[in-house]
């Protein structure tokens, strides 16, 4: 299956599953484990939340536009998500240091650090006032 | 999300069911936030939580902060799925969970 797809949605943070819902949908059609459909949904989640929080500031609207497809050899899920905001490198964030007591914990970092820990690949680019993010996954 | 609570004494159990992402962490916040003050000890029943993302965890990390300061919190009937994301951000070194 190499079909492409697309969904474009509002950065809108208090609704992301228009990006999410799809996709995982397409992954139980395809029957993957339970376990990596979780992951790639909370991925998703953590990488659309980011567009909508810190591409797009608060007062500013947005659409965020997700490509994405099954490619084999071996077997992934390829996600392209692409936002016309500031520019925000997701890659660049500070990793939490997570041996330190609850006291001692800041509390941002952690969505793009389990991103970074859960897919197989992630790439950012900026193209054309453009923040584009490639993550893949074996399925 | 929905959010269901009982209280004995100094104790407060909170039992959390559905999902606790970006868009329901900041409800499950507020509700913390208005319940925890005259808490001794904080029981986050976790058992009809099928998702948690960092914003959940977010909210998590407050409630045991704030608990750590005038009592005790322990989790209970946390899925695999969560235990691992737990794991992996090292939530399971600061958490108590039963």
């Amino acid at each position: 299956m190499t079909m492409k797809n697309k969904i474009v949605m509002p950065a809108d943070f208090t609704n992301l599953s228009p990006g999410i819902t799809p996709i995982v949908e397409l992954l139980e059609q395809l029957e993957v484990d339970h376990k990596t459909i979780y992951k790639v949904e909370l991925c998703l989640e953590e990488l659309l939340a980011n567009v909508a929080s810190y591409a797009y500031p608060p007062d500013v609207e947005g659409d965020i536009e997700i490509h994405y497809e099954v490619v084999e050899d071996p077997r992934m899920i390829e996600i392209t998500i692409i936002d016309k905001g500031r520019f925000f490198n997701p890659l660049e964030t500070k990793d939490p240091d997570t041996t330190l007591s609850a006291e001692e914990r800041n509390i941002g970092g952690l969505g793009v650090f389990i991103v970074k820990n859960t897919m197989d690949f992630i790439e950012y680019h900026r193209k054309d006032d453009k923040n584009i993010l490639i993550i893949k996954k074996k399925i | 999300m929905n959010i269901k609570q009982k209280k004995e004494n100094k104790k407060l159990t909170v039992y959390v069911s559905g999902r606790v992402d970006t868009a329901t962490a900041p409800e499950l916040l507020e509700f913390l936030k208005a319940e925890m003050p005259n808490a001794e000890e904080l029981v986050l029943d976790l058992m009809d939580v099928e998702y948690i993302s960092s914003a959940g965890l977010r909210v998590i990390l407050f409630a045991q902060k704030t608990m750590n300061a005038q009592g005790s919190m322990v989790l209970t009937n946390v899925n695999n799925d969560i235990m691992e994301t737990f794991e992996l951000t090292g939530f399971t070194d600061i958490l108590t969970i039963i």
